[in-house]
């Protein structure tokens, strides 16, 4: 069987801790019946929570931001006025300056929390923007290829893409001691590719970590595969492809 | 001076509107989405739009399209655009709409509850200066390149170029930094040098030098 052959992605993505049974087996006969259709342009049960949890992801991030975090900045408004009202007593006006200190902490708390549901740069701008905004982040000096539109790409595969670029350049910062990464990002022939390299020391396993497995899963879930080479002292390459359907 | 204000929620827009009142400024006009915003600065021509970034009608960056387009058709008009989260691209295309009369401003929108800042920034962004939050600078100065120019400077040039992307004057990054304005020229000059402006005469060399930072 071959690595791509839908039935050893799923052993790979589903069962990769549990021993092999017959019923196990043709449970994945079954799965990757499902999965085949899908790659046919039917949705497969994993795409379809993907795509419930990705739908619920934008709209808690849309909700903290028209709610939340505006209600938060009145209130830091109303604090710093108390604070600036010079008819006020002055140990309410230094209850105030720490209650205004407070609330800029908690819209700043409230942010990063928000970006880890959804980043803004991939809500506003899709893909693309989100893995400039990532790239530009990262510690070590990244070289950016982009190739395609990057536009219209459905919501799961976006966030799946934005996943798989963020895991990967966390390990790389973490584990590969590199001093350079190359990050392709790839949008045609109906596909979503993305490739991060670095030159750091290798090594890693694609069933290694929770993260990489964690990608394998999402990428898997939506009809894709994703392959780590990893030679020891020779750098690391996560590859990624997704089908879009544009 | 003359605002219009856009901005979606209701409650914020309110906000918006009475401490901009309270700062001595003229609410002329309100919206609430992008296209009205347009519409609102092209009937008032105000001195200043004070716009949120994400509005209808696809509440993704209508509001900085919206900025955009009013500078374009009117470069006098400052714009100041306010958002819950900053990122280096949307300074650079503000920074990039052209440099009109009025300036261009890009703050965090907690930024607006310290009212007597907040006044000085628009009055300042007014006055043609470009204003990055904190957090912009902060994120440009930190993030990582292969051949950085950074590298070129000292700690304290780079305190230099951190104010500057403020907008902050050379009087005023004096009397931040206690230094002499002097010293402060010498070390703006040894920026312009290690970002490739030594030639340029323009009069809006720090925005430029903020920008080609920030581009590169």
């Amino acid at each position: 069987m071959c690595p791509g052959h839908p039935r050893a992605i799923l052993r790979t993505v589903l069962l990769r801790d549990w021993p092999a049974s017959r019923y196990q087996d043709r449970t994945l006969g079954f799965v990757a019946t499902r999965l085949r259709r899908h790659r046919r342009g039917f949705p497969g049960p994993g795409a379809r929570i993907l795509q419930a949890a990705d739908e619920e992801r934008r709209r808690i991030a849309q909700d903290l931001h028209d709610g939340l975090q505006g209600r938060l900045v009145l209130l830091a408004m109303r604090a710093h006025a108390l604070q600036a009202d010079e008819s006020a007593p002055a140990g309410v006006r230094s209850e105030a300056a720490a209650l205004g200190s407070g609330l800029q902490g908690a819209i700043a708390e409230l942010r990063e929390l928000v970006h880890g549901v959804m980043p803004a740069a991939l809500a506003e701008r899709g893909l693309f923007a989100a893995a400039r905004e990532i790239a530009d982040q990262t510690p070590i000096p990244v070289e950016l290829e982009m190739e395609g539109s990057g536009q219209s790409l459905p919501g799961p595969v976006e966030t799946t893409g934005y996943f798989v670029l963020a895991e990967a350049l966390t390990n790389a910062v973490k584990h590969s001691g590199a001093r350079e990464l190359v990050v392709r990002v790839r949008h045609g022939d109906g596909r979503l590719r993305i490739e991060v390299c670095d030159d750091g020391v290798g090594g890693a396993q694609a069933n290694g970590g929770a993260g990489l497995r964690g990608m394998a899963d999402r990428v898997g879930a939506l009809g894709g595969r994703v392959a780590v080479d990893s030679p020891c002292g020779r750098g690391t390459r996560v590859m990624a492809e997704v089908p879009c359907g544009s | 001076m003359r605002v219009v204000i856009g901005e979606d929620q209701a409650l914020m827009r309110e906000g918006l509107v009475l401490l901009l009142q309270r700062g001595g400024f003229e609410v002329v006009g309100e919206a609430g989405d992008a296209l009205d915003l347009v519409r609102k600065a092209d009937a008032h021509r105000p001195d200043v739009v004070v716009a949120d970034i994400r509005m209808p009608p696809t509440q993704t960056d209508d509001g900085l399209r919206a900025a955009l387009r009013i500078r374009e058709s009117t470069p006098r008009i400052a714009i100041v655009v306010l958002s819950q989260h900053v990122q280096r691209e949307y300074a650079i295309e503000l920074l990039e709409s052209g440099v009109g009369a009025g300036g261009v401003g890009y703050l965090l929108k907690q930024r607006v509850a310290d009212a007597d800042t907040f006044y000085s920034d628009v009055r300042r962004i007014c006055a043609g200066a470009s204003v990055l939050d904190p957090e912009v600078v902060a994120a440009m100065l930190t993030s990582a390149r292969a051949d950085d120019p950074i590298d070129d400077l000292t700690a304290r040039q780079r305190d230099v170029l951190a104010l500057m992307a403020e907008g902050r004057s050379n009087t005023g990054i004096a009397e931040r930094l206690k230094l002499t304005e002097k010293a402060v020229i010498k070390h703006v000059s040894h920026i312009y040098d290690v970002l490739g402006l030594r030639h340029t005469s323009d009069d809006h060399r720090r925005v430029l030098a903020v920008t080609r930072y920030l581009n590169r």
